[in-house]
């Protein structure tokens, strides 16, 4: 059939993709029991996150183009010149104002969910953890941590309460909630075990860097261990130590890794700002997976700086994240990533993605011949059952492709990362 | 199995997985009323999807212990006295739903009086109330 005639059916009628159900997580040990109703209100979520995504997203760029920016250009004798200004013209658009309205509530109802399931668990749930964790060498919490403010005072993700928040001694409801939510918002994209960006790293520093045995590495802001379990997985051998500032998750995180079978990660209660406790030139990978967005600005570079410090010459830093905005990202593309810093309660995620990392690593230590950028992309989960073809497709920040920014240090600019994937 | 785990007493947790977030809300829409009838229709939206989950759920289970066949519920033509009946429950439920815009109309012809006029006309002694 050549091109000119398939006039059966009209190419532009969108289809959609159906999300796996919420049982097709994977689970272990630890995960939250869920009722009849609770999975249904979360497949029902996440129908309406995929149809919304593929049928509703796209019409943002739609008005944009046929009336947004035309009133903007009539206004002002000239085009939007940044996001602020996209947004603040698409802000008055009803099309978009319902989007993101739709968008808002389904967070909403998925913490609400989320929580709602946890919380009428949370002491079976602590208990249980509690019996395992108890007296591990591998898990060390600290009561005088003081939980840094772009923790403390910013519920990310609408979470209620935060990472941090306990309710019950020993609580870890915020990260059973966070975990069977992570499936919900990701739509099975990453997996069942929402372990696809950890799997997509593990594999991308064995292919770039097959002689690298590292022995020691450190995973900044592990949270719930979803990246970092693969990772340790794959690379047995390695000793990991995976720090975050909240009590819950890092109970959580442990008793899970373990649960999962990964036994080679000590889980310590700390902040990335202050790595004092570990000497120079300790760790040979120092990694933090999408995490750098809840931080702020001033945490960052000391974050960068102290991760360089610890890190061995030779070694490896590598930080996952969403791209970094810059000239040939259009502004409109721009904008759309930015509707989770004002509309998903990710207030640093504007500045951040407009930081000049490879400036911040260079600052931190690191010599610009040795910062390199890299595209990391999640193979689909072969357990995972969908009829789309194009679960790889980007879709402002949510699909399973990521940039990883990272450097070696002290290496002579002699590393260039493989083209093959930005 | 589930209903033997310990945790928060249940309206307790219902209120708190409620709880709002850090954060001033952004706003979507042009007044507060129109902010949370939306929000409002986007749960009880919800909430038919569930129940429709679990009426699936009971039809499934109701097949698979061979008390329907598979094609019952499709082919289920109810006789003449309860097709009435169903189609009466469908009026009923279509204006219970509707019930603010008969309301709404209802008001608009009536040119009531206010409760503020009526108590002031009615908290009036030489009224002929």
């Amino acid at each position: 059939m050549t091109k000119n005639n398939s006039k059966k059916v009209d190419q532009s009628v969108a289809s959609i993709d159906i999300p796996p159900p919420v049982t097709a997580a994977k689970r272990h040990e630890f995960y939250p029991e869920m009722r009849h109703d609770d999975r249904a209100r979360l497949n029902y979520i996440m129908a309406c996150y995929r149809m919304t995504a593929n049928l509703l997203t796209p019409g943002n760029q739609h008005v944009y183009n046929s009336r947004v920016k035309p009133l903007f250009e009539a206004k002002h004798q000239r085009p939007p010149e940044n996001r602020q200004e996209v947004r603040q013209a698409m802000n008055d658009d009803p099309y978009h104002s319902l989007w993101s309205a739709l968008r808002r509530n389904l967070m909403e109802m998925r913490q609400q969910t989320g929580r709602h399931v946890v919380l009428k668990q949370n002491e079976s749930l602590a208990d249980k953890v509690a019996a395992f964790n108890h007296d591990s060498p591998d898990l060390e919490l600290n009561d005088d941590l003081t939980i840094p403010s772009y923790v403390a005072d910013v519920d990310h993700h609408c979470m209620p309460g935060s990472y941090y928040t306990e309710l019950i001694d020993g609580d870890v409801s915020p990260a059973a909630n966070y975990d069977l939510g992570f499936f919900v918002t990701t739509g099975g994209s990453i997996g069942g075990l929402c372990d696809g960006a950890g799997l997509a790293v593990a594999n991308w520093v064995k292919e770039e860097f097959p002689d690298f045995k590292p022995k020691r590495m450190l995973d900044i802001g592990v949270a719930a261990g979803h990246s970092l379990v693969p990772i340790a997985l794959a690379f047995p051998d390695t000793e990991f130590t995976a720090i975050d500032v909240s009590a819950p998750m890092l109970r959580y995180a442990h008793a899970r890794a373990k649960a999962l079978g990964a036994n080679n990660i000590k889980f310590i209660q700390m902040s990335g700002e202050d790595l004092s406790r570990f000497d120079d030139q300790h760790f040979d990978w120092v990694q933090s997976s999408v995490f750098l967005h809840e931080l702020s600005a001033r945490a960052l570079p000391k974050i960068l700086s102290e991760s360089a410090r610890v890190l061995k010459d030779g070694g490896l830093t590598l930080h996952l994240e969403q791209p970094q905005y810059d000239e040939a990202m259009p502004i409109f593309e721009q904008f759309m990533r930015d509707w989770d810093a004002y509309n998903n309660n990710e207030p640093f995620w504007s500045a951040m993605h407009a930081t000049d990392l490879y400036e911040e690593l260079e600052i931190s230590g690191f010599a610009r011949s040795d910062i390199f950028q890299a595209g990391i992309k999640a193979a689909p989960d072969p357990d995972i059952a969908t009829n789309s073809s194009k679960q790889l497709k980007e879709d402002y920040g949510r699909a399973p492709v990521w940039h990883a920014y990272g450097a070696l240090k002290n290496n002579n600019g002699q590393y260039t990362a493989s083209k093959n994937n930005g | 199995m589930v209903d033997s785990l310990k945790g928060m007493d249940p309206t307790q947790a219902a209120l708190l997985a409620n709880a709002k977030p850090k954060g001033k809300r952004p706003e979507y829409f042009a007044d507060t009323m129109a902010e949370n009838h939306f929000s409002i229709t986007m749960s009880v939206i919800a909430e038919l999807a569930v129940a429709r989950e679990r009426i699936d759920t009971l039809e499934r289970l109701l097949i698979s212990k061979g008390v329907l066949d598979e094609n019952d519920v499709e082919e289920f033509i109810p006789d003449e006295d309860a097709s009435q009946q169903r189609q009466l429950a469908q009026v009923e439920y279509t204006t219970r739903i509707f019930r603010p815009m008969q309301q709404h109309l209802e008001n608009v012809k009536a040119k009531d009086k206010s409760m503020d006029e009526m108590a002031e006309m009615l908290g009036q002694k030489d009224s002929n109330e």
